[in-house]
């Protein structure tokens, strides 16, 4: 069977710094994988190139057998359409509402796009089939409400429901819970879970917490200053193994993260801690 | 605590920044370039004491002329003003519906290459360049007096002002609903009318309606050039001393302006 993702050899720029300095990985179908690593170490831009959204400078990139690296046009589009995304920022459409974002997810299918999609068009089987990814959702009586009206949680989860609506093979989540609290992150992490087991789809997911990563993940790949260091199955690592992604040189730019006491890395670090900082960070 | 506590080395002195600075050249010739532009003006507008109060004296005639306000025209007036209105809505309209593919090509995320942004910008730049009563005068000769050509005029206008705040808008909007509906696998369009008009909708909306104010302003003044509206009524009895008569077209004017700003603003304040 064909791997899902495919990472061989790849090099990114942004000016002088050197994101990506050369990974190779490939996930395997069905399969959770967890990417790890500190802030700044180059994940998100991986996400992004993943996803044709940044391009990289050397080296091929497989997504569901496509080179998304050298796709442009419709066949960019139609590798897209199989490949979901979550993001930290859930990054719905804030003005329109819950119902709308959902159908959103259905762009990919159609060739007339937003005509076939906008909610006073869209047939009955799509406006059928959002109103059932809301309610897999558990927030079917949101649907005529805003999309900024809602919770950082609820947000999430109408981001899964656009997910789901989509139907992809392959998800990538990044850094799906960094700015939730923990425990509506865990409920996101469970549902997102759940929903990715049940359409059978593959996941990369990018963590900050190695817990979760644990937990969650089937196989863990860690990545330390734009390479990548572990690749495992999740059941032959400790937590304890993964700490040293996140000591001495982990970023990409240079810059070092503020030293943290050996107690305080040891500890699960919280999604606050994360977010706060990662704003201006290339990566 | 002595004074020798807080003393510096000589190393640290040299850092101490002076209590003046020289402006850098740049400021300078900016400031004297200025200078002389002001004390030239000045001298040209031949100010003088004895024409300054022969002004206060004329300005008091006026008033005196134009008291009470002769209100036996309010009806034509009034259907004068009517027209006004009509043209800065029927302009307005147009304007902004035209705005909106204006400002796509214009901005940096949604025009499809550089050289269709590069001539959209300079349309655009020229639009508002050229001002509201230059326009009327060019579709009075175009498409001959009344209020079509101050339609025309406006909706020039409109389009200088509007598509340009409406692209600056565009830019300015979170990347990360485009992004994601671009992950989707949806097209440029759907992702422009699905993520970023809807992102950007409650200040275009502001926008829009400044371009309601600043038309009907503009609309009052277009009649001076024969272009329709109450502007003709207005330039008429000055020009016949009839200053009653003016005063109640200038009373209609300003209730008007103030009840549209009224509503605009209020409109305003529940969209965003």
């Amino acid at each position: 069977m064909k791997a899902p993702i495919s990472v061989a050899g790849v090099h990114k720029h942004f000016g002088n710094i050197h994101v990506l300095r050369g990974l190779d990985f490939t996930t395997r179908e069905g399969e959770g994988t967890v990417l790890l690593g500190a802030n700044g170490c180059g994940k998100s831009t991986l996400m992004r190139c993943l996803i044709g959204l940044e391009r990289v400078d050397a080296g091929t990139l497989k997504v569901a057998g496509t080179p998304i690296d050298k796709a442009r046009g419709r066949l960019l589009r139609k590798t897209r359409s199989r490949v979901g995304m979550v993001f930290q920022r859930f990054n719905l459409v804030n003005n329109v509402s819950v119902f709308q974002n959902v159908l959103y997810g259905a762009l990919g299918r159609h060739p007339l796009g937003l005509l076939r999609v906008a909610k006073p068009l869209a047939p009955r089987s799509e406006r059928d089939r959002a109103m059932h990814c809301l309610a897999r959702v558990g927030l079917a009586d949101k649907a005529n409400q805003r999309a900024d009206t809602l919770s950082g949680g609820q947000q999430q989860r109408v981001a899964i429901a656009r997910l789901l609506m989509q139907d992809p093979e392959i998800v990538l989540a990044d850094e799906p819970i960094a700015s939730l609290d923990p425990r509506a992150g865990r409920e996101v992490m469970e549902l997102l879970w759940e929903v990715v087991r049940e359409r059978g789809m593959t996941v990369l997911c990018t963590l900050h917490q190695l817990d979760i990563a644990l937990e969650y993940g089937d196989h863990i790949l860690g990545m330390k200053a734009g390479t990548i260091q572990v690749d495992a199955p999740a059941r032959e690592l400790t937590a304890d193994q993964l700490q040293s992604l996140y000591q001495g040189a982990v970023r990409v730019d240079g810059q070092q993260p503020v030293t943290r006491s050996e107690h305080e890395t040891a500890a699960p670090l919280s999604a606050a801690t994360y977010s706060s900082n990662r704003e201006g960070a290339p990566a | 605590m002595t004074r020798d506590e807080w003393k510096i080395e000589p190393k640290v002195a040299v850092y101490t920044p002076p209590r003046l600075s020289s402006p850098s050249v740049f400021t300078w010739v900016i400031l004297v370039g200025f200078a002389a532009f002001f004390i030239q003006g000045f001298l040209s507008a031949d100010i003088s004491m004895a024409r300054l109060t022969q002004g206060v004296g004329n300005l008091g005639s006026f008033f005196a002329q134009a008291w009470p306000p002769d209100t036996s025209r309010l009806m034509p007036i009034a259907r004068a003003m009517l027209e006004t209105v009509n043209m800065a809505l029927v302009g307005v309209t147009f304007g902004v519906i035209l705005s909106i593919p204006f400002a796509l090509l214009c901005s940096v995320n949604t025009a499809p290459n550089l050289i269709v942004r590069w001539i959209a910008r300079m349309i655009v730049a020229t639009l508002r360049t050229i001002p509201d009563l230059i326009w009327a005068l060019i579709f009075v000769v175009a498409v001959g007096l009344g209020p079509l050509a101050g339609i025309l005029a406006i909706i020039m206008d409109t389009i200088g002002f509007c598509a340009r705040f409406f692209s600056e808008r565009f830019e300015e909007i979170a990347k990360g609903p485009s992004e994601a509906l671009s992950a989707t696998g949806a097209g440029k369009l759907s992702v422009i009318f699905g993520a970023i008009i809807p992102e950007a909708l409650a200040s275009l909306t502001a926008t829009s309606l400044f371009g309601v104010e600043k038309a009907i302003r503009s609309a009052v003044v277009l009649g001076l050039v024969g272009a329709g509206g109450i502007g003709v009524e207005l330039s008429t009895s000055m020009r016949m001393f009839r200053y009653d008569q003016a005063l109640t077209i200038i009373l209609v004017i300003l209730v008007v302006v103030i009840a549209f700003e009224q509503v605009s603003s209020a409109i305003r304040k529940r969209v965003i």
